[in-house]
């Protein structure tokens, strides 16, 4: 039963459910306006650590001057779009230029430092950034307090006063070329039928807002394509899959034709402001700008790091990125191959750069206010953490890495301790149990039960003997203290039982005689805890206990072929040079 | 004439906090090829930890100042000596044969381990040291306009102490030399029957215990901190390590003289070359230092330059 389970549930449905869950975050009940807010924030960190990690995974340089590149692109967005006017999304291209141009002026001359040299030095680069745009070395930077007003994100459509022909071309040339590049579905005919099926309804339907599904549907049907191809479902499976979702959305906008309409023009309302049309080159668009509301951001930013990730994927294992690679395992070889590891170096920190730029953009379009303290060493260091915790090198990695460094510490925020022993205190109570369980059994300790039990009891019972439920949270600090120190104990001693048991007697008594006057104490202590005192410091020891439980990250790249396996480990000794 | 003297004295005076904190940096480098970032906020320990001891427990003392700072100094001096140790045991050692981008993924987080405990602990707060410390001491007029006080004198001659004493240590006793032999290959160094890790932790005993003094001092010094001291001062610290060339114990000490004189300098002079607000540069001066010496000499200033085992 499990088995035959586990057969039908396919590595690509996974995948899928992956997908349709990121593309449908924003909707969830869980994300309320700031928790959209951060997962575009999370987003943004996604593009940077995908681009450092183009110059710290692949190509093995150090670079703990990240964030001046970031910054770079912002001030460049930010600046354009308040003196000249130009729409921020337009300054994209001189966005990227400015970075990785930067990139390379700086890094020409310092690129044959050795490692840590590099590293210092990136961190000089990343403070004089700082240091010049703080003291507005430029005239234009706004110094301390940055620059604001910066544009919103403008997107000009073609189909709130669509040319219906054009549009469907648009969309098909669109899965020609992935049909043909890729090789998904059934090439030209497949890419027909299925554009057709979800473009006619809402044609037949005459409501012009339902493009706006059918132009999303067909991204949509992309990206499907493409995972279904990357798994190897036949050609018979890929085209069933995509025409019975075009049905089926086919089905519902034709069901619901009126009130999807009515639904497309609230939200359009909601989050975009709708601009006057302007006609190119004959054909009417819709410039709709971006208001505050964090949602289209998040799919904007989406949109930006598939396009990167797809980038970044295609670089890898090109002629350059195999030069990285080469590169990164030894530098002397790949030299002796013929490598040219300069201008293979500086690739690598232009095009990150210049991606880090992009990033910049996106940030400033975000937030409108571009500020020095954005962009300072701890930024840096946040994205270098984003690379190296993750995995260096390994792109799944980024995600957790941005989970951990950026989104889970912002979640902290609302959590504070008091939340131990309010409401649920008796599951404090049983993870004290289960804990003590779990380490008895763990260090097959002789009547490891009897132990764990004594353990949980004497940490227990005196609060809720004494109705102070503050002092749980002592239990469970004792809990993690027993964990680490019992061990120690037992090594010394033959028989930890009676002293173990003995020591939680022991406490337990102390506790009864003085909880009732140290609960409130402790209560206080509690409430006035704010752990965002504490973040950083968390974070810190976080970043030590994972390097050292997992030196190559939490999910480390797939070292290629044996040879570079064989230089990965003579490189990992302690006495590599 | 006058001020560029005041200056130069001024500047040797920073120089030798930057240099003594250098060593520390240079030595673990030495030793383990490891930037260690947590030695500046182990250096801002060194302040807090001197604060705390002399504004209660030996507040008392503030009658025999002397007294009172040199058990404060061995105090403090062992405090972070130990931290330093202990460190390097939870967060470096179990990463020694791990490449070279989590070691110093580890000590950021240590570094941010300890700064916020120290934010938390001086609630974020500007402390101030007492006042009046060291104040009997005579102060020597040079010129009429130029005069070093007598805590400038006792600074330098301390920092000087501590580096000729630090530069015998290594280069003539057996731990010294069992130090060296390890900074040069730690497999030879256990063939010949060095205890590599034991040695590791000395270094890791000494480097944290002298930043740990030089931030007592500068606390004394400046008269007032806060827990982002070790950071700025830490990086700018290990920088002058680099500017001598790292590893190199006599460079540490240069590099700590050449940044601490050049910020004074032009702080002092900026104004006068064009540079209308210079302190607000001051910051910067290091590194654009860093950056012209390393494209000039990219091993520092005494350092040799490796040829690359293959």
């Amino acid at each position: 039963m499990n088995q035959s389970l586990t057969r039908l549930v396919r590595p690509w449905m996974w995948q899928l459910l992956l997908v349709l869950l990121v593309l449908a975050l924003p909707a969830m009940p869980f994300m309320d306006r700031s928790r959209t807010s951060l997962a575009v924030l999370a987003g943004i960190y996604v593009m940077l650590g995908l681009s450092l990690n183009l110059i710290v995974g692949y190509a093995g340089l150090f670079q703990l001057g990240h964030a001046a590149f970031f910054g770079l692109g912002a001030y460049t967005a930010a600046i354009l779009s308040i003196e000249r006017n130009i729409t921020i999304l337009a300054t994209i291209p001189i966005a990227a230029l400015v970075a990785g141009g930067a990139a390379i002026l700086i890094s020409k001359p310092i690129l044959h430092l050795r490692g840590d040299y590099l590293c210092i030095v990136t961190i000089a680069f990343g403070e004089i950034f700082r240091i010049g745009v703080t003291n507005n070395a430029f005239g234009i930077t706004g110094g301390a307090n940055g620059l604001f007003g910066a544009g919103r994100p403008e997107l000009p459509l073609p189909w709130l006063e669509p040319v219906p022909a054009l549009v469907l071309a648009l969309v098909l040339a669109l899965h020609v070329f992935l049909a043909r590049k890729s090789g998904y579905l059934l090439r030209w005919g497949g890419a027909v039928v299925i554009a057709a099926g979800y473009y006619l309804p809402p044609l037949a339907l005459d409501h012009k807002p339902l493009f706006l599904i059918s132009i999303v549907m067909a991204v949509g049907v992309v990206v499907l394509g493409a995972v279904l191809r990357d798994h190897k479902v036949s050609a018979r499976g890929q085209m069933l899959a995509l025409v019975a979702v075009v049905i089926v959305c086919g089905l519902i906008m034709a069901a619901g034709a009126d009130s999807l309409v009515t639904e497309i023009e609230g939200n359009l309302d909601k989050y975009f402001r709708v601009e006057d049309p302007v006609k190119v080159l004959g054909v009417e668009l819709t410039p709709v700008v971006f208001k505050r509301d964090a949602r289209p951001y998040y799919y904007l930013v989406l949109a930006f790091i598939l396009v990167t990730v797809i980038g970044m994927r295609r670089l890898q294992y090109s002629r350059l990125g195999r030069a990285w690679l080469y590169v990164r395992e030894d530098q002397l070889a790949a030299e002796a191959m013929g490598i040219d590891t300069t201008q293979v170096k500086l690739a690598a920190f232009a095009i990150g750069s210049a991606a880090a730029g992009v990033a910049g953009v996106l940030y400033a379009s975000r937030f409108t206010v571009v500020a020095p303290e954005s962009f300072n060493f701890l930024q840096s260091v946040i994205m270098f953490c984003i690379v190296v915790l993750g995995g260096s090198g390994s792109i799944p990695g980024i995600l957790v890495g941005t989970l951990g460094m950026v989104v889970l510490p912002e979640l902290l925020r609302d959590v504070g301790p008091t939340f131990l022993y309010k409401g649920i205190n008796p599951v404090v109570i049983l993870a004290v149990l289960l804990g003590g369980y779990l380490y008895g059994a763990r260090h097959r300790l002789s009547g490891a039960t009897v132990e764990s039990g004594a353990i949980a009891g004497a940490f227990v019972l005196p609060p809720l003997l004494l109705g102070e439920p503050a002092l749980s949270v002592i239990g469970m600090l004792m809990v993690l203290v027993a964990i680490i120190a019992i061990p120690l104990v037992r090594r010394r001693l033959d028989n930890a039982l009676p002293w173990v048991a003995g020591a939680m007697a022991l406490y337990a008594v102390v506790m009864l005689v003085i909880g009732k006057g140290l609960g409130p104490a402790v209560e206080r202590e509690i409430s006035a805890f704010r752990i965002m005192d504490w973040r950083d410091g968390l974070m810190g020891v976080a970043m030590v206990v994972m390097m050292v439980l997992r030196p190559a990250g939490i999910i480390p790249e797939r070292r290629r072929g044996i040879v570079v396996s064989a230089v990965a480990e003579a490189n990992a000794s302690p006495q590599a040079t | 004439m006058e001020t560029f003297l005041q200056q130069l004295i001024n500047g040797l005076t920073i120089g030798g906090f930057y240099a003594v904190v250098a060593l520390g940096y240079t030595m673990v480098y030495g030793v383990l090829k490891l930037i260690n970032f947590a030695h500046g906020d182990m250096f801002m320990w060194g302040t807090l930890a001197g604060w705390g001891l002399l504004t209660t427990v030996l507040a008392g003392l503030t009658d025999m100042d002397l007294v009172a700072i040199l058990v404060t100094a061995v105090l403090v001096m062992a405090f972070i000596g130990m931290m330093g140790m202990t460190i390097e045991r939870v967060a470096y050692r179990p990463l020694r044969s791990a490449g070279r981008l989590s070691p110093i993924i580890s000590a950021l987080g240590a570094a941010f381990a300890l700064q916020s405990v120290a934010r938390n602990v001086s609630h974020a707060r500007w402390r101030t040291y007492p006042q009046g410390l060291l104040k009997g001491l005579p102060t020597l007029r040079l010129t009429d306009e130029v005069a070093v006080s007598g805590l400038q004198i006792l600074m330098l001659v301390i920092c000087a102490a501590i580096m000729i004493g630090l530069y015998l240590f290594v280069q003539r006793t057996r731990v010294g030399t069992a130090m060296r032999a390890v900074s040069l290959d730690h497999n030879v160094s256990r063939l010949m029957g060095i205890n590599v890790n034991r040695i590791i932790s000395i270094v890791f005993f000494i480097g944290p215990a002298l930043g740990g003094l030089a931030g007592l001092l500068i606390g004394i010094y400046y008269g007032s901190f806060n827990f982002t001291l070790g950071w700025v001062f830490g990086l700018k610290a290990f920088i002058a390590a680099i500017l001598g060339g790292i590893g190199n114990i006599p460079g540490a000490v240069l590099g700590g003289f050449i940044l601490g004189i050049s910020e004074t300098m032009v702080v002092a002079y900026g104004p006068d070359i064009g540079l209308a607000n210079a302190s607000a540069w001051k910051d910067a001066i290091a590194y654009v230092l860093l950056i012209a010496i390393l494209i000039a000499r990219p091993t520092g200033i005494l350092g040799e330059t490796v040829a690359e085992k293959v």
